[in-house]
């Protein structure tokens, strides 16, 4: 058991260790505080971004579900995931990267202008630091805490002694830079301690064929299908046609959108990379190295119930199956690295929203609104206060302030309606402001009155109100096509933005899709370029 | 507009084979896991020549829409030069 603690004491103070390397970089100025002076490699951006979305949550929420699941699990972020990325990579990387944003946020007050783009701007800030980055970072330490409990007997708050102050010492001093070359060391231990479990946990039921065979025998039908690699069209909890609809769903409007999944730290990622190449390889290594992430977590708890069968039964609290495992597999010395695994897990989610959520609480919120002229050393140390104001928020949700978690949840589910608009504002000249706001806030609007209306109707005893009710994945079918008829029709029957707008941005971006009037105008302004540039590019497939 | 909507096209396709290749592996390892080895093979294979034919078909997708930019060696604009400029406040 000393062993166990020698180790996790090591990795700590490697963290601190790391937070005081990199403090005089970090405290030169607010690019170097927030992005690395955009020096970081693409790769290393990547894992940094795997470290940002997978933590102790994952294997908890993942791992639960794989409990009642089965192999097929996979599909549940391969669908979110899976093409989304890699149409943000290929499509959007390049032109996020070479607009040099300070944060994503800018875009807003780019692309549109007057009240619309304010708001916009001011709104998602609101909810990426407020909301979003305070309740996904307390939702970690819980996951932390739901870890720790039945590993090492910890209660919450000696969980959160443990995680939280160096989590915040590190990212407090070493800025950005010290968070990613933190998260490839958290990542590495990540990786070595849950391919220990997955690989023991395999090990203690004699090898894959046995498992499966060990399913079969115990749980019956439902172990045979644990074994399928892909969703079973009639499951309860995720049939094939959820996840196609996710695949469709989740993937519409990605690499668009200034503030991706409520407000995930990707922005951060692309304008941190040294070169727009480094930034399509950060969605590449994102795509292999967190899915690769995931799986080590989740697959192992395919066999928990037939250690725990519990687990299966309704109302259960799947979400202990990976401590459970862990305890169970785990002997003393490897325990430890383990543990040091999820808690590096952890400390990487919670220090990369730390210092994403300062970055856009400071730029977007407190610069943008309250202090436009201040000096560099004054931002700087207004940053760390925003990462203070984040992590007592975070603190609120942990201590059973669900409602912050609750509300960000609620907003993920309403952004689902804008996704559309998000390539729209892209690859549209005549989206503007207003139908940002349509599809932004109409969205939210259509989505209470399809997925909550009828809710609300079952619960006043309406006749035929249970008929209304759509399953969870064609709601956002419903919701989308809706929201995306109300910004088009705003779109069309109101004002384009102002020329000079349009062409500025088109001479910054030069945008795919149809800019064909701000185009022309443009070109026809431009002073002629030398021969040859304009020559026809050969297609790489036929167009 | 119609080259427009073609490079747009052309890099749904080239996201769909990254994409294609990265959820067969993932498959391959899950089917590994419970047993299915002869799937695991299959998927791991095909998954590698979805990869293969992503990582040649990608770099001159970039190169397209960077000869549409004006070239890739230009430094991207930083705050400092343009971002403060151009914002419509």
């Amino acid at each position: 058991m000393y062993f166990d603690y020698a180790v996790i004491l090591t990795y700590l103070a490697v963290m601190l260790g790391i937070g005081a390397y990199y403090r005089r970089f970090a405290g030169e100025n607010l690019d170097n505080f927030f992005l690395a002076g955009r020096s970081i490699p693409g790769w290393a951006n990547g894992i940094s971004y795997s470290a940002a979305l997978v933590s102790a949550d994952a294997a908890c929420g993942y791992g639960g579900l794989a409990t009642v699941t089965g192999a097929f699990v996979c599909w549940w972020y391969l669908s979110r995931f899976g093409l989304a990325l890699f149409v943000g990579a290929v499509l959007f990387a390049v032109f996020w990267r070479r607009m040099g944003l300070f944060t994503s946020l800018e875009f807003y007050e780019l692309r549109f202008t007057g009240p619309a783009a304010a708001l916009m701007r001011f709104w998602i800030a609101l909810r990426t630091s407020c909301i979003a980055m305070p309740a996904w970072t307390g939702v970690t330490l819980l996951a932390a805490c739901k870890i720790m409990g039945p590993v090492a007997g910890m209660s919450k708050t000696v969980t959160l002694l443990w995680v939280v102050p160096v989590s915040f010492i590190y990212v407090f001093f070493a800025g950005y830079k010290g968070v990613v070359v933190s998260n490839l060391i958290q990542m590495a231990i990540f990786t070595l301690g849950t391919l220990t479990v997955a690989l023991l946990t395999l090990a203690h039921f004699g090898g894959p064929t046995a498992l499966a065979d060990q399913l079969a025998a115990q749980l019956g039908p439902a172990g045979a299908e644990m074994t399928a690699v892909l969703p079973p069209v009639d499951h309860d909890i995720f049939p094939l046609a959820a996840a196609l609809a996710w695949l469709i769903g989740q993937t519409i409007g990605y690499g668009g959108d200034a503030a991706p999944m409520g407000g995930a730290v990707e922005g951060q990622r692309i304008l941190s990379t040294r070169t727009p190449r480094e930034a399509v390889t950060m969605y590449i290594v994102t795509a292999l190295t967190m899915f690769t992430f995931v799986l080590l977590v989740s697959l192992p708890c395919i066999a928990a119930p037939l250690l725990w069968p519990e687990l299966r039964a309704p109302g259960a609290d799947r979400e202990l199956a990976y401590g459970l495992l862990m305890k169970e597999m785990l002997p003393h010395g490897l325990l430890g690295l383990a543990v040091a695994g999820m808690l590096a897990g952890v400390m990487s989610t919670v220090s990369d929203n730390l210092n994403f959520g300062g970055q856009v609480m400071l730029s977007d919120l407190y610069q943008r609104w309250l202090a436009p002229a201040k000096s560099e050393r004054h931002y700087l140390l207004a940053g760390k206060v925003c990462m203070v104001v984040i992590l007592c928020l975070a603190l609120l949700v942990v201590y059973q302030v669900q409602l912050l978690f609750k509300v960000a949840v609620f907003m993920l589910q309403l952004s689902a309606a804008e996704l559309p608009a998000n390539w729209a504002q892209w690859w549209w000249w005549r989206f503007n402001g207003k139908a940002r706001i349509a599809a932004s806030f109409g969205g939210a609007a259509i989505f209470c009155a399809v997925v909550l209306g009828p809710e609300a109707l079952v619960w006043l005893n309406v006749r035929g109100a249970a008929s209304l009710i759509i399953p969870w994945w064609w709601q956002t079918f419903v919701v989308m096509g809706l929201t995306t008829a109300l910004w088009a029709a705003v779109a069309l029957l109101t004002e384009p933005e102002p020329q000079r707008v349009l062409d500025d941005f088109y001479r910054r971006v030069q945008p795919l899709g149809t800019w064909g009037p701000v185009r022309r105008r443009v070109e026809s302004a431009a002073p002629p370029r030398p021969l040859g540039l304009d020559a026809p590019q050969p297609a790489l497939l036929p167009t | 507009m119609q080259r427009q909507w073609g490079l747009i096209a052309n890099g749904f396709v080239v996201a769909g084979l990254g994409a294609a290749a990265s959820m067969l592996y993932i498959v391959s390892l899950s089917a590994a896991y419970v047993g299915r080895y002869a799937l695991a093979a299959g998927a791991i294979a095909a998954g590698l020549a979805g990869a293969w034919l992503f990582r040649i078909l990608l770099p001159p997708y970039l190169d397209q829409l960077e000869a549409r930019l004006g070239g890739s060696s230009e430094p991207p604009a930083t705050r400092d030069q343009s971002t403060a400029n151009s914002i419509n406040y």
